[in-house]
């Protein structure tokens, strides 16, 4: 760090620096005392000239050491002005490089965001596009040359659309991903147990036959964007749901917890669990615990609901154990 | 079948190749013109430049653009047909991939009579072109005499 102006004051030791300076004056006062007496009384003979000889010498002392203090403490008094100017200039300094470096980096991260968004529009846009004409002409094959398809082209054809279709759900995903954390975040009061019974009795509806024992505890609220945590819930849920299905019976539960001391919300079920030592691929987009064949999905939904919960300043861990269900607890960063 | 004219606005060439196919297995129209870009869909319909032996031409009974277009953009195409007299009544249709609700908003804020998602899966996009076809051109009574 370099010190603007002038050479830094040297640094002394406060009690080195006095003992000196009391030293010297005590030197050159006892010298003083005993020279000029000694000199008075080879000048003088008369008692009353000696008395008035030594009482100007006692003048001349006092102001001659009067004016040394005052020069001294000048001198002081100058160099902590200096030293004090010195910080303030370059706190001053700090503050704004710091101020200036905070803007800059708020302009870049503003910027990249913009560029993530105008990425996600352009990828709804343009992969989709040509994942329709793989579809489509696929399709066409098969109504204008079915006869003349092989059984083994045909099955062909349809790896291709099964392929596209299963490419279509990935920029689904993606872009949801994307979207349900673009925008601001507006906080109310949201009923999390309404969201999350609605959620499954959605699914319930889609899926009549599923035996799934719920428990909600009634009344959680927490204070969030609305249409942000109904997306986080209605991920759980939905994970939930597709992991119990071969317990029986399946349990889902939903309820108040506590994530380190802290107010949070669990929901858990009792279905194929995960081996934790793979949790860190847990919240990743894309990064799946489960092969496609045993429970198929893209590996989008527990990224979106922890974008989620980051935005809102929570956050979200899982416990879990293979074959005996997970548990995902999560805080909103505030809760009434 | 109707006599009238459909306006293809698509600059993807396989995109056009299926909306065609749809549309004809609809068996909906007769004729299809198609244009690639937004200032070929302008020329087009205001009868200018490369289409200016158009000129006198009825409109067509409705225009399918798609949003992400060379050079003018179909939103814009959009609002320069709703400023001008001679076009503001042709029915047009958004046919587009984007589900953003942005694109949505805007759109209709320009005047667009439709918004219709292309789907990805063919067979959804067939039966939605197909239906398009025939509820635009041979439902859909145009404004005469605008």
């Amino acid at each position: 760090m370099n010190w603007p102006g002038s050479e830094p004051p040297r640094q002394l030791r406060t009690s080195t620096a006095a003992i000196r300076t009391v030293a010297i004056y005590v030197i050159v006062a006892i010298a003083w005392i005993t020279l000029s007496d000694l000199a008075v009384d080879a000048l003088f003979s008369d008692p009353a000239h000696m008395v008035r000889a030594n009482l100007i010498k006692g003048w001349l002392f006092v102001g001659v050491t009067g004016v040394l203090l005052y020069a001294l403490i000048t001198r002081l008094v100058h160099q902590i002005n200096q030293l004090v100017h010195q910080r303030q200039e370059l706190s001053r300094r700090q503050q704004s490089e710091l101020e200036e470096k905070v803007a800059q980096r708020t302009a870049e991260l503003q910027g990249a965001n913009q560029e993530l968004d105008s990425f996600a529009y352009a990828v709804s846009h343009d992969l989709r596009a040509p994942l329709r004409a793989m579809n489509g002409f696929s399709e066409a094959l098969l109504e204008d040359h079915r006869a003349e398809l092989s059984e083994p082209a045909r099955a062909h054809l349809d790896q291709i659309r099964i392929a596209s279709s299963r490419m279509q759900g990935l920029i689904d995903g993606l872009l949801a991903l994307s979207r349900v954390t673009r925008g601001a975040l507006e906080r109310s009061e949201v009923n999390l147990s309404e969201i999350v019974k609605q959620s499954l009795h959605v699914l319930q509806e889609r899926d009549p036959h599923r035996q799934v024992e719920v428990g909600i505890e009634p009344d959680l609220i927490a204070e969030g964007d609305p249409r942000m945590l109904a997306a986080a819930l209605d991920n759980l849920a939905d994970n939930a749901w597709k992991y119990s299905v071969g317990a029986v019976p399946a349990i889902i539960r939903f309820h108040a917890a506590r994530l380190d001391g802290e107010p949070a919300f669990c929901i858990s079920d009792n279905g194929a669990g995960f081996d934790m030592r793979h949790i860190d691929g847990l919240f990743k987009p894309f990064q799946r615990l489960h092969r496609q064949d045993e429970f198929p999905g893209l590996g989008i939904g527990l990224a979106t609901v922890q974008r989620i919960i980051h935005r809102h300043g929570g956050r979200i861990t899982a416990e879990a154990r293979p074959g005996q269900g997970a548990r995902f607890l999560f805080t909103t960063g505030s809760r009434s | 079948m109707s006599d009238r004219t459909l306006l293809l606005v698509e600059d993807d060439p396989q995109d056009e190749l299926l909306t065609l196919r749809a549309l004809k297995s609809a068996g909906v129209c007769n004729h299809i013109d198609v244009v690639r870009d937004g200032q070929q869909a302008l020329d087009y319909l205001f009868c200018q430049g490369e289409f200016s032996s158009r000129s006198g031409a009825v409109l067509p009974a409705v225009v399918l653009l798609d949003i992400g277009l060379p050079k003018i953009s179909g939103l814009d195409v959009l609002a320069r047909l709703r400023e001008h007299p001679s076009t503001r009544h042709v029915p047009v249709v958004i046919l587009t991939s984007s589900d953003e609700p942005i694109d949505l908003v805007r759109s209709y804020r320009n005047g667009a009579n439709s918004f219709v998602r292309k789907p990805v899966q063919f067979a959804e996009f067939a039966r939605t072109v197909a239906r398009l076809g025939v509820y635009w051109m041979a439902t859909n009574e145009p404004c005469r005499g605008a």
